[in-house]
């Protein structure tokens, strides 16, 4: 048992949530609790397998680790290949940790459907593994729209107000962006179709092939706008603020922890490498609109009445600086993007669990009704604070490193201006963000409400407390994680160097 | 016309034997509602016998053409007659509780839908225009009355009546098609037209236009579709079933039988065109009205019209490889579309009554497994991944870009997303309002819970494990002389 | 027995951690302890560093402890650095906090147990962590985590009474102003390493130094951005609107971050940055203006305030503004000076107007006071001395250093000259506010309530300690840097700090010292200006209780108040970039957000679903229009087919 689960770790990974959720369909409706542990249960199970990948993935090797294929459709040459690099390595630990965070918060305040809840949630991490993992674009197109179903179903059943609206917009928009990247998938692999007379879905044979200028451009732009919904990038990122404040507190944390980081995520893996003259031809825009993201992020969460919104929106401003550092496209930022998507993962879920927190026993995310909390709550208090300047990138914690690296990669690259114009987020993020925490901590304690206020749980604690701990760690040791990574990114860039040195001869070849 | 019908050989006999089957279940049936009421339990058993006889039948009739090659026993009837059974055999599992409910069990139904049944096959089957006319006529008869099962109900015979109206106008375009090919090529089998210089001559030409218009109809094509929406909302549900599912992918097989035999040699584009221009306006004009339906019967009748946009664009790519598409698509359809309208008919007390959406709400909590499989339907019609849906859309866009229809891909997926839009909302409807009517759905009926189970299970597997479904269908597509891929 | 670099910092971290966790459950009485044991111990264990190293030759000592950073070319370490610059830092910052906690003691005793106690010690340790980090690091990196650490114990403790609404307001604009000075810090921080590929500074400094043709160019932008980094923490014009505000804080804060230490840090980062700054004379013409303006400008606001720390803040300021001025003209060893004296005497006078606060009830203002000398002696004694060393009162502290800036702006020649005269005349006005505040504090009459008269006691010891020790510093500190002409190499604390002045190849113009003549001349001249002031000053409020100053106000109101409003600087940011940032912030949600994006993919999905409603009543049930459309059908594809479309 113990050498299958070895040799199929990733397999193990991407589907006990999966067997979990079937099991739990057998649970009867009157066990909720039972339910809900259940689901913690799995995911921590799965968190806990998840660990030896960081202590087995070989930092110096190349290419893919854990690698397992079956066929799957072999008359199309559709296979179930799963693997693993640095870039993938990072962001599955990231979700099969933050999985059990969000679920553990919930456990002691999801009340209807728990059992669905806990079902949704567990199909959501199959889903968000399985993308980060799949090696096959047939296959990775499959995990990445089942993704949104359950989303869809955690925004829709357990949202707030303004839930149905959030949700339909959160599938739409994603959809609208997904589909084309189908077709232009269902062409690539077309065209390799002719060009070798095999079928194949497989990465590693489709990154081969080379298209011609436009052909390339329009592919590229099919798959970017796919992932540039998901990231989000402005001026497309209308949808995460709705589905991020209407989501329950355990999906905004998913959300943004996770789901926003896999359109970065598609993007390095395949959009990158498949068409890297287009990729390098469009990254200055890349990387005007995620400075734009930065700054327009930052001003637009600045005047938000609803302490979740502005969270949100400044997620907006984080990803357009991962965004930014991608466009780069120097060693420092790609790594330090990288390793940002993780701290923005810690920092923001670490901040939207705690607005859940006040949100669970006030029932309400007007910031106004909120002020001079902290004597109050002085615990939550000292944990939102620490998530603030995280997220504000105070050095020390996590959230200062990738900012730095990310900057300085920018200004090292041709674009020192885009350094110059994103470091102003450094001043804007600690407007907002100080803001609210004087607005809702600080200042004269008014509403009678807020003197009953009980401070954080104890399961809330060890939920928010390991976040903290991963942020202190990162912020200290950031070595452990982007040794991880390096190889990774510096093998992304030869191969976008090679491809495109190729195809430059190929072009001169051609009269 | 030397040749006389009068010799039948044994081959002959073997060849019939599947529609004989039917014929005589649903006559036995007729004879028991007659003489031995009290058996009626025992019809919808009955029924299913006789489609899984004629299924057995179907499976030992000798390979090739019998009655002097007009009619043609082969791979491909071979599935598409597992998929009309199955058609036959969920629309027969609904109908028993649903009839049951009504207060209106009676042997006619079952009769009348293996008849119609017995059609449907023949039309799949037949090598000559005319056998391929008279199972046509066969299953239109049969469902005009369907249609006006329930007597009393207003809406129910006022559907029939349309659907007799409109029919025999659709009936009409397809005999004086029939007639200008036959006329063109001097015969009626299908083998004449493939006499090369035909495909040039204008009478063929307008003959398959006519035959377009007539099967486009059947397939409620749009702008032929206009008749579905109002005959799906009166007729009984289990008979929706079965006419939105099995009659559809009949007449498509038909077109591409007839298309492949003129046009041996390759669709010329103006045809092509033209068929891409139905598949487009079908697409486009069912997905945006289904937008506006507040009837879940007739929500899906636009749904149904805008998928058969979408597998019209395998028939414009007009290939091995898109009959194959056809193919799956339609096993594809089958379980989604028919297990859509089994979970309808599990979900509504009221069967007379229309459908409105709204009572749906909220029962995604009460008729928990009955709202699943509809939501699983949808999700599968709206092509999401991991379903059916999805390995049927995957086969058709691919055939379209594999033929440069690069257009017709795109306006295809934006129509997808779309169909996206009322997809959900019925999915909402179900799961995220609160309950409306204190009374709520009926208790489950078992078969009503299999025809979901099966339809479920087949959405995903089909949706997981295409790959044998897909051989198959690409041996079966190699029996029409099509260039391939 | 000496202890490692890295405990220095760690030992008041382990503090802040086991205050943090456990002060609110263990009581006052533990805080205190542990709070005082960890500065104290953090003290012993700097000067077993410090005592050698003073004996030593001056060469720089480096401790690395492990890779922090790492990616690319950029490789950075937890690595520390003792050299004279660090030593004399760490020498008085250890132990001026050290009184100041035990200061704290005493007077944070009224706090509230529910964790306000606890939570202040916590703050003060962690603070005392960050500034030894930044004092200590090796790299340009690992200074900033300790830069912006000071910042944000600053933000905290200024917000320490956070129910008040300006002291939240507060600390958010002190972090928030002092972010963006981050900014120019950080790119500062970018252009050397793409300059230099690294960003230690023995690197950084070495190469510099070794080629200066090469890399001069590059450092007027480098330096810049550096020097944008310093204005924001230390609070030069136009980025020091945040410490007046930052009084908000406890005064023992007060004291020890925005006197002593925190503020001082932009001058120790411009003073270790010294061989990049000589290799660009624009950007130190740029910081000595700097300097000069805001010594003279924070000076003029202070005369006209009636808040005895506010009085102290501007002051405060303006002597950064010396020191500024002092590394502008070239002087940085003196700068340095400088911030130590004032550190001493700077931190009595906070400590001393803390004592009256605790005295007064909480009441600042200078109008209620009076004549309280004889109900605290020794309150009044320190404070008068530190005032006397402010004012450069030979032979106290603060004459040396200040006189030494002066002659040196004097001898820089040049632009040197004008600063002279207006560092001159800011000395006079320094002395006049001072004798100003202790005139009216300490002589005259009482002006307060009856209950505050009655009430108004001498502090206990654990606060007059602090005061009289700092007192006595502010009497000797200045003795380690007697200028040639009064002992030939009694500028010790000059000779000790020359190292960090690495000599650049090919650049270093040793001006010849002033004529001993000269050097006798201006010192006259700067002790009578500042006697001058302070007789002045005591004539008009000690003894003439402000008669003439009111009629002077009275002369020229629009003046008066001009000034007393701080030149309504706060005022016209608001109007400049507040206000104009709101606007565009919400411009960007209600307009760009809202009605443009959302509004065009809202009204996309509305015509989609307009168009189904529409085709919906196409949908007659009129049997005869559907035959219709079975023709109209026909006909067009019989059109397409023939090819007529």
């Amino acid at each position: 048992m113990s050498d299958f689960v070895r040799e199929h770790l990733l397999s193990v990974l991407v589907f006990l949530p999966t067997a979990g959720a079937a099991v739990l369909l057998l649970f009867p409706r009157t066990l909720e609790r039972e339910a809900k542990i259940f689901g913690l249960a799995i995911a921590a199970a799965v968190a806990f397998l998840s660990l030896p990948l960081w202590w087995r993935f070989d930092v110096l090797q190349k290419g893919f680790q854990f690698r397992e294929q079956v066929p799957w459709i072999p008359p199309l040459g559709i296979s179930y290949s799963l693997g693993l690099d640095g870039i993938s390595l990072v962001l599955v630990l990231l979700t099969t940790i933050l999985t059990p965070i969000a679920l553990l918060f919930s456990l002691s305040h999801v009340e209807k459907e728990v059992r669905g809840f806990s079902i949704a949630f567990l199909v959501l991490e199959t889903g968000m593994l399985g993308s980060l993992v799949a090696l096959d674009l047939a296959l990775f197109y499959v995990f990445w729209e089942v993704m949104l179903v359950p989303m869809y179903f955690i925004i829709g059943i357990w949202g707030g107000a303004r839930r149905i609206y959030a949700a339909m917009k959160f599938f739409l928009f994603t959809m609208a962006g997904s589909l084309l990247m189908f077709l232009a998938i269902l062409y690539i692999a077309i065209r390799h179709h002719s060009a070798t007379g095999a079928w194949s879905f497989a990465f590693e044979d489709l990154y081969r092939l080379s298209f011609s200028g436009r052909i390339e451009t329009l592919l590229f732009v099919a798959f970017a706008l796919a992932f540039a919904i998901k990231v989000p990038v402005f001026p497309l990122h209308t949808w995460l603020p709705d589905a991020h404040t209407e989501a329950p507190t355990a999906g905004s944390i998913i959300l943004a922890g996770v789901l926003l980081k896999l359109g970065v995520y598609g993007y390095l893996r395949f959009a990158l490498p498949l068409f890297p003259e287009a990729a390098m031809r469009y990254a200055p825009w890349l990387g005007i609109l995620g400075i734009i993201g930065v700054i327009y992020g930052a001003l637009v969460a600045y005047p938000q009445p609803d302490m979740k919104r502005l969270v949100a929106y400044s997620s907006v401003s984080h990803l357009g600086l991962v965004v930014m550092g991608i466009g780069a496209f120097t060693t420092m930022s790609l790594q330090g993007s990288i390793l940002q998507m993780v701290n923005h993962g810690l920092s923001t879920g670490a901040l939207f669990l705690l607005v859940g927190v006040l949100y669970e026993r006030r029932h309400t995310r007007e910031i106004d009704a909120y002020g001079g909390i902290a004597g109050i709550v002085p615990v939550t208090t000292a944990l939102f604070l620490i998530a603030t300047l995280s997220s504000i990138g105070l050095p020390g914690l996590n959230g200062f490193v990738g900012e730095f690296l990310i900057l300085i990669g920018a200004w090292a690259s041709p674009h020192r201006g885009w350094a110059i114009a994103a470091a102003t987020g450094v001043i804007l993020s600690a407007v907002y963000m100080l803001t609210l925490v004087m607005r809702v901590f600080w200042n004269p304690l008014k509403n009678d409400e807020n003197k009953k206020l009980t401070d954080i749980r104890p399961s809330e604690l060890v939920a928010a407390g390991l976040l903290i701990v991963l942020m202190l760690w990162i912020g200290t040791r950031p070595n452990d994680v982007l040794d991880r990574i390096r190889t990774s990114v510096e093998s992304l860039q030869e191969t976008v160097s090679t491809k495109r040195l190729a195809l430059a001869e190929k072009g001169s070849a051609r009269p | 016309m030397t040749e006389s019908f009068v010799q039948f050989t044994r081959e002959d006999l073997a060849a019939i034997a599947p529609e004989t089957a039917l014929a005589v279940a649903g006559c036995v049936i007729l004879l028991l509602e007659a003489f031995a009421p009290k058996l009626r339990r025992w019809f919808a058993s009955i029924a299913l016998l006789g489609v899984a006889a004629s299924l057995y039948f179907l499976a030992h009739a000798p390979f090739g053409a019998s009655f002097g090659g007009r009619l043609e026993t082969s791979t491909l009837t071979l599935l598409v007659g597992l998929f009309l059974g199955g058609c036959a055999a969920l629309a027969i599992l609904v109908a028993k509780p649903y009839l049951e409910r009504s207060g209106e069990e009676k042997g006619e139904f079952y009769a009348l839908l293996l008849w119609g049944h017995l059609g449907v096959s023949l039309m799949t089957r037949g090598l000559d225009l005319l056998i391929i006319f008279i199972g046509l006529e066969t299953l239109s008869l049969a469902f005009y009355v369907l249609a006006a099962f329930f007597r009393g109900v207003e809406a129910s015979s006022e559907a029939g009546l349309k659907y007799f109206l409109t029919g025999a106008f659709g009936s009409a375009f397809t005999i004086y098609g029939v007639a200008l090919l036959f006329g063109a090529s001097g015969s009626s089998r299908l083998e004449a037209l493939t006499r090369p210089g035909l495909a040039q001559s204008p009478a063929v030409a307008f003959g398959l236009l006519l035959l377009l218009v007539g099967f486009g109809f059947k397939m409620s094509l749009a702008p032929f579709h206009a008749w579905a929406p109002d005959v799906y909302q009166g007729m009984p549900t289990p008979a929706v079933l079965y006419l939105s599912v099995a009659p559809k992918g009949a007449s498509l097989l038909v077109l591409y039988r007839v298309f492949s035999a003129v046009f041996s040699s390759g669709m010329p584009d103006r045809f092509r065109t033209a068929i891409a221009a139905l598949a487009i306006l079908s697409m486009t004009l069912g997905n945006v009205v289904a937008l506006a339906q507040r009837d879940i019967k007739r929500l899906l009748a636009y749904s149904g019209i805008a998928h058969m946009g979408y597998v019209t664009i395998a028939l414009a790519v007009f290939g091995r490889e898109a009959l194959a598409a056809v193919i799956i698509y339609f096993f594809a359809y089958l379980v989604s579309n028919a297990g859509a309208f089994a979970a309808v008919s599990a979900l509504y007390r009221d069967e007379t009554k229309a459908h409105p959406l709204a009572l749906l709400a909220g029962e995604g909590r009460r008729a928990r497994f009955a709202s699943a499989v509809l939501a699983l339907c949808f999700f599968s019609l709206a092509g999401i991944p991991a379903t059916a849906g999805f390995i049927g859309k995957f086969f058709v866009f691919k055939a379209a870009l594999e033929q440069g229809l690069y257009a017709l891909a795109l306006i295809g997926i934006a129509n997808s997303l779309v169909s996206i839009g009322y997809y959900l909302k019925v999915v909402y409807v179900l799961y995220m309002r609160e309950p409306v009517d204190a009374q709520g759905p009926p208790p489950l009926a078992p078969a009503d819970g299999l025809a979901l189970a099966l339809c479920a299970i087949g959405i995903v597997a089909l949706g997981i494990f295409p790959t044998d479904l897909m051989q198959v269908a690409r041996r079966a597509a190699e029996v029409l002389p099509l260039a391939g891929p | 027995m000496s202890a490692p670099l890295w405990l220095i910092p760690v030992i008041p971290l382990a503090g802040f951690v086991v205050n943090g966790l456990l002060g609110t459950r263990l009581g006052k009485r533990f805080v205190s302890v542990v709070a005082c044991g960890a500065a104290g111990l953090v003290t012993i264990a700097a000067y077993t560093r410090v005592i050698p190293f003073l004996s030593g030759d001056g060469a720089p000592i480096l401790e690395t402890y492990g890779s922090w950073i790492s990616v690319g070319d950029l490789s950075l370490d937890f690595s520390f650095r003792l050299d004279p610059l660090s030593t004399l830092m760490l020498a008085f910052v250890t132990f001026v906090a050290f009184l100041i906690h035990i200061y704290a003691t005493g007077y944070m005793h009224h706090e509230a147990t529910d964790g306000g106690y606890a939570r202040f010690f916590a703050y003060l340790n962690l603070f005392l962590f960050a500034m030894l980090l930044l004092v200590l690091a090796e790299s340009f990196v690992l200074m900033f985590v300790g830069w912006e650490g000071v910042g944000l114990c600053s933000y905290l403790l200024v917000g320490y009474y956070f129910w008040e609404g300006y002291a939240a307001e507060a600390g958010r604009k002190a972090f928030v102003v002092n972010r963006i000075g981050d900014y120019g810090f950080l790119l500062g921080m970018f252009a050397i390493f793409t300059t230099f590929g690294s960003l230690n500074y023995t690197e950084v400094f070495s190469k510099a130094a070794a080629d200066p043709a090469k890399f001069a160019p590059g450092l007027a932008i480098i330096c810049f951005c550096l020097f944008v980094g310093a204005m924001g923490k230390s609070a030069q014009v136009p980025l020091y609107v945040w410490l007046p505000d930052a009084m908000a804080g406890p005064t023992p804060v007060s004291a020890l971050i925005h006197a002593a230490t925190m503020v001082t840090a932009g001058v120790y980062m411009v003073a270790r940055c010294n061989v990049l700054f000589r290799l660009a004379p624009e950007v130190m013409l740029f910081v000595a203006a700097i300097g000069c303006f805001t010594a003279i400008f924070s000076g003029i606001i202070a005369v006209a305030q009636n808040d005895l720390k506010k009085v102290l803040a501007y002051s405060t300021i303006s002597q950064l503004g010396y020191m500024f001025l002092a590394c502008g003209v070239g002087a940085f060893t003196i700068g340095m000076f400088h911030v130590m004296t004032h550190a001493f005497f700077k931190a009595c006078l906070f400590l001393g107007a803390g004592s009256v606060m605790h005295a007064m009830s909480g009441d600042l203002d200078v109008r209620h006071m009076g004549g309280l000398k004889a109900k605290l002696p020794i309150t009044h004694a320190t404070f008068l001395i530190a005032a006397l060393a402010i004012c450069g009162i030979p032979p106290l502290a603060g004459f040396f250093s200040k006189d030494a800036i002066l002659s040196a702006s004097f001898e820089h020649g040049g632009y040197g000259r004008v600063f002279w005269a207006v560092a001159l005349f800011t000395a006079g006005l320094t002395a006049f506010y001072m004798f100003r505040v202790v005139s009216l504090t300490f002589y005259g009459r009482f002006r307060g309530t009856h209950e505050q008269e009655h009430h108004v006691h001498e502090s206990p010891t654990s606060m007059t300690l602090p005061l009289i020790v700092l007192a006595f510093l502010s009497i000797v500190g200045g003795w380690v840097g007697l200028p040639a002409v009064i002992a030939e190499n009694g500028n010790r604390i000059g000779r000790f700090l020359s190292p960090i002045l690495v000599p650049i190849a090919g650049h270093d113009a040793v001006h010849e010292a002033l004529p001993h003549a000269t050097e006798w001349l201006l010192m006259a001249v700067s002790v009578a200006v500042a006697a001058a002031g302070i007789l002045l000053a005591w004539k008009w409020y000690a003894k003439e209780e402000g008669r003439v100053p009111a009629r002077i106000a009275a002369a020229w109101p629009g003046l008066y108040s001009l000034v007393a409003d701080k030149f309504r600087i706060d005022e016209l940011y608001d109007f400049l970039f507040v206000r104009p940032f709101e606007w565009i912030a919400r411009f960007l949600w209600k307009v760009v957000d809202v009605l443009i994006i959302d509004g065009v993919l809202n009204a996309g999905a509305f015509l989609v679903e307009l168009t189904g409603d529409f085709l919906r009543f196409l949908q007659t049930g009129n049997v005869r229009n559907y035959a219709l459309s079975f023709l109209i059908g026909l006909v067009a594809l019989l059109l397409l087919v023939v090819g007529a479309f």
